[in-house]
């Protein structure tokens, strides 16, 4: 596997289940953190949304009955530049399917499916991240001042907005956050255009 | 150059937020329509008329009309209140003025608003007891609209949200009146019979059901286009029909002083009040009814149109949530407690949100915890909330399991009197026979017609065995047809949990061969390959376990013989575990009632008691004085065995998952996680369970109770 700037994260009740693929990928990635209790990983992903994160989740947590689309909801909630890759040992049927996509998951792997199966599929969840103009605007908010990140920077339909208040638009992906977004790519394709 | 800039900004606010506030914070008609009516509530009203006035098709004439007999409001309080939005009067005073002194329920100042979901223009009446005057005032949201509209367009000419005219004047009234009056036109949405219908069934949810408040709040609805709802009072369920009905609520304890929590418990054909230590949520009250199939048919008959559908949650009064749900297929209903989610309930005795009408009543000051999430059909998820689920859940089983045993009941009470009546039979013939043997020296008729009697009394008592075999005929098939549905439901539940194991197991076992296949060749992490190769070894062996157990299961039916408990087990600590426990320095104690004898899979039991002996022996490992206790009781229903080792005891957090597969804290010592599943997996195909209990032994240790139906 190439050496990619991400976390990774594994939410699963039976640490067996990914001991190799952290094993492997070990070196490679920033770092590999396992979780057995969802709620940990939730904590986790809050306290470090500013850096490039991924998760491999398993669908179903004996405990409690948990199900991974609550999971899956609350990691979409932290930011919706997080790739969850789903891990399952279920019978996938059309329901799961159902929220699984609705919950935004960035693909599903059995639990029968090999190490190199699942770093294919990080690798790519990467890319998507990279590939994606928020989070080199949301990298480069997190490097300013705390003083500059306070103050006010834009103004939208009569509002000043903060790099703070960017910086939660851009992890909730709502109106404003599509703004800067497709502003900075629109922004990008004339410079390109006019060389 | 000087900055006539000023120092102090202040907010505005865009002409959007009618929208906002409004038609797009609201996000259902009914859920409008119960704003509105929740201020009628917190004005004091008595009595809330809402008329929907042509409102299918849609035209000039369509209204909806919402008038109260509450307190009314001044000039002023419409001025201060009603035209400021977020107003914070019903959020430092949260009981409503007296005598009613309601626990207010809208405290964010924008209920009003609900009114641009239903229509377009508003006008207000409002009038206060000893005024000469209603107090007047018109609003157009479309005159907002437009400004929305033209500033979208880019009118350089913008007015603020705060800078519309709303139209205000005075009507004389008659000054023993009081009340308001919202009128509703220019209608967004048709109103159909099946739309009215549904704003009466959940306006019949607003205040809880069958209590009689002081001060009643009496809501009616009129849809005079609609024969079913004209001028129709909205009532709350009645819950008379009920089978089986409960209360329970706090109490205060006569000694202490303190509040105690009562709840329901089941035991030995009895279900009792009890009172216990209040929980984390606080106190409550829970009324609990059940409807059999006899009590379901008295319901619909009285309440057609309305549906029995599980708990609901009312906080001082009100409706907390579900709130204001409607939807038209039951199987989409929130669940709120988990009610028809739950896994490993009695399947014949398990009851449904369709079997119960429940009401938790909690208050703000008693239950702060159980807050409502931000959408209303939810509380936010904390331990209180979660302990609340838990308790209403366990209630629930409380009278599944009442149920079962009035079940169980009735049907020997049914044989019971079938032998009375073969015994009564033979009482009448007897005595017949001796009337019979006076009658014949005095009167030959009669003796004739007592014979005559006495043959069919034979033949009624024939009748009557017949009955009573064919009745124990009918009680052995519906038992063996029960059995089946318990496998066949175990057997589907057992299939998923195996599928789910194997996959796991392969994907382990392949992804450590694929690490040792890679690393080994590139000659790297080498330490890693070689705890691989054992993941691998020990992964194979737990796959085998997983298979073999898999293959006894299927052998459980036709393996079932009658063996004795006593032999069995002291065969297992005496002679097939007495080495290990030798060696380990255990000292065990086994005791077993005399002659007990058990219809089940032998094998199964050996593995079953062998589980639980291999996990005392991890837990003992570390422990200088090693004890195991097996306790094994009877009744004429289950086989009790109690388990117990003084060990280190199975930490709180972790007694949910003793039983899930691959759950083990002693992987380091070969543990897969597979022992207590495969327990727990093979006890509830033969309907028996497995918990942990109090530990026996103090201050530390486990012990486990497991329970297998004699029959």
């Amino acid at each position: 596997m190439r050496n990619i700037d991400a976390n990774v994260l594994f939410l699963d009740d039976v640490e067996g289940a990914i001991t190799a693929i952290a094993d492997d990928i070990d070196g490679c990635v920033t770092q590999s953190v396992f979780f057995d209790n969802p709620t940990q990983g939730i904590e986790f992903l809050k306290e470090n949304k500013s850096d490039n994160n991924i998760v491999l989740l398993d669908w179903r947590f004996s405990q409690n009955n948990v199900c991974g689309d609550k999971i899956l909801v609350d990691i979409h909630n932290i930011s919706i530049n997080i790739p969850v890759i789903i891990f399952t040992g279920q019978a996938i049927d059309v329901e799961a399917t159902k929220k699984m996509f609705n919950g935004h998951a960035f693909a599903c792997l059995p639990k029968t499916c090999s190490t190199e199966e699942v770093t294919k599929k990080i690798e790519e969840a990467y890319d998507t991240i990279i590939s994606d103009i928020s989070t080199y605007v949301a990298q480069w908010i997190n490097i300013q001042s705390p003083e500059r990140r306070r103050e006010p920077y834009v103004t939208s339909a009569g509002e000043s907005l903060s790099l703070n208040d960017l910086l939660e638009s851009i992890h909730n992906g709502d109106e404003i956050g599509k703004e800067v977004k497709d502003g900075i790519n629109k922004l990008a394709i004339e410079l390109f255009m006019n060389k | 150059m000087k900055d006539n800039r000023p120092a102090i900004l202040h907010y505005r606010f865009d002409v959007s937020t009618f929208r906002l506030l409004g038609r797009e914070l609201i996000t259902d008609r009914i859920t409008a329509l119960f704003e509105l009516v929740k201020n009628c509530y917190d004005a004091n009203a008595q009595t809330v008329n809402i008329s929907f006035e042509n409102i299918n098709p849609l035209g000039n004439e369509s209204r909806i009309v919402i008038e109260d007999n509450g307190i009314g409001m001044s000039y002023k309080d419409i001025k201060d209140k009603w035209m400021v939005i977020g107003t914070s009067n019903k959020r430092r005073n949260d009981t409503s003025p007296a005598p009613y002194y309601r626990k207010v329920v809208g405290k964010k100042g924008v209920g009003r608003f609900a009114v641009d979901k239903l229509g377009a223009k508003l006008v207000l009446r409002s009038k206060q007891i000893g005024s000469q005057f209603w107090e007047c005032l018109e609003t157009d949201w479309s005159v907002y609209a437009d400004e929305e509209n033209k500033q979208l367009a880019q009118d350089e000419d913008i007015k603020l949200f705060t800078e519309i005219d709303n139209r205000y004047w005075r009507e004389n009234g008659d000054a023993a009146i009081q009340g308001t009056r919202l009128e509703i036109s220019n209608i967004n949405d048709v109103w159909t019979e099946q739309d009215i219908k549904r704003a009466y069934l959940e306006l019949a949810k607003l205040v809880r059901p069958s209590v009689e408040l002081k001060y009643p709040f009496t809501i009616w609805l009129d849809a005079p286009q609609y024969q079913d709802f004209k001028n129709k009072k909205v009532v709350s369920l009645a819950l008379a029909k009920a089978t089986l009905s409960y209360y329970i609520r706090p109490i205060e304890d006569q000694q202490t002083g303190t509040l105690r929590q009562q709840s329901l418990r089941y035991e030995k054909g009895q279900l009792s009040i009890v009172d216990e230590p209040l929980y984390s949520f606080g106190p409550i009250s829970l009324s609990l009814n059940y409807y059999d199939k006899a009590g379901k048919d008295r319901f619909y008959k009285l309440y057609p149109e309305d549906k029995i559908d599980g708990v609901k949650i009312y906080r001082d009064g009100l409706i907390a949530t579900p709130f204001a749900e409607y939807k038209g297929d039951s199987n989409e209903k929130k669940d709120l407690f988990g009610i028809d989610k739950r896994q490993w309930s009695d399947f014949f005795t398990r009851l449904s949100t369709r079997d119960i009408i429940g009401y938790v009543d909690i208050t703000k000051k008693f239950n702060p915890d159980i807050i409502d999430s931000t959408n209303r059909q939810d509380f936010v998820d904390n331990i209180q909330w979660r302990d609340l689920q838990a308790f209403v859940i366990d209630q629930i089983k409380q009278i599944e399991q009442y149920l079962k045993y009035l079940k169980l009941s009735r049907r020997e009470s049914n044989i019971n009197k079938i032998q009375t009546a073969t015994e009564d039979l033979d009482d009448v013939k007897s005595r017949v026979d001796a009337i019979k043997e006076n009658a014949r020296l005095s009167s030959p008729e009669i003796s004739k017609e007592l014979d005559d009697l006495a043959l069919r009394l034979n033949k009624i008592k024939g009748k009557v065995v017949d009955g009573s075999v064919e009745y124990k005929q009918m009680e052995e098939e519906h038992r063996l047809q029960a059995n089946i549905m318990y496998s066949l439901i175990s057997l589907q539940r057992y299939a998923s949990q195996m599928s789910h194991i194997i996959k796991t197991s392969v994907g382990m076992i392949k992804r450590s061969a694929e690490f040792v296949a890679k690393w080994m060749r590139l000659g790297q992490k080498q330490e890693r390959c070689i705890k691989h190769a054992q993941i691998i070894y020990d992964d194979m062996n737990n796959l085998t376990k997983a298979i073999d157990f898999m293959l006894s299961y299927t052998n459980d039916d036709t393996e079932f013989e009658p063996f004795d408990i006593k032999s069995c087990t002291e065969l297992l600590f005496n002679e097939l575990y007495s080495g290990i426990l030798a060696d380990e320095n255990i000292k065990y104690e086994v005791l077993i009632e005399e002659s007990l004898e058990l219809n089940y899979s032998r094998k199964a039991f050996e593995d079953m008691i062998g589980c639980l002996m291999d996990n005392s022996i991890k837990a003992l490992r570390n422990k200088e004085d090693k004890r195991i206790k097996c306790t094994i009781s009877a009744t004429s229903e289950n086989l009790t065995i109690l388990f117990s080792d003084n060990g280190i005891g199975i930490p709180e957090e972790n007694k949910p998952k003793v039983f899930d597969e691959f759950f083990t804290t002693t992987s380091d010592f070969g543990g897969a996680g597979l022992g207590l599943f495969m327990v727990r997996t093979r006890l509830e195909a033969i309907s028996g369970s497995i918990e942990i209990v109090e530990n026996e032994f103090l201050p530390l240790g486990a012990t486990f109770k497991i329970c297998i139906p004699i029959n």
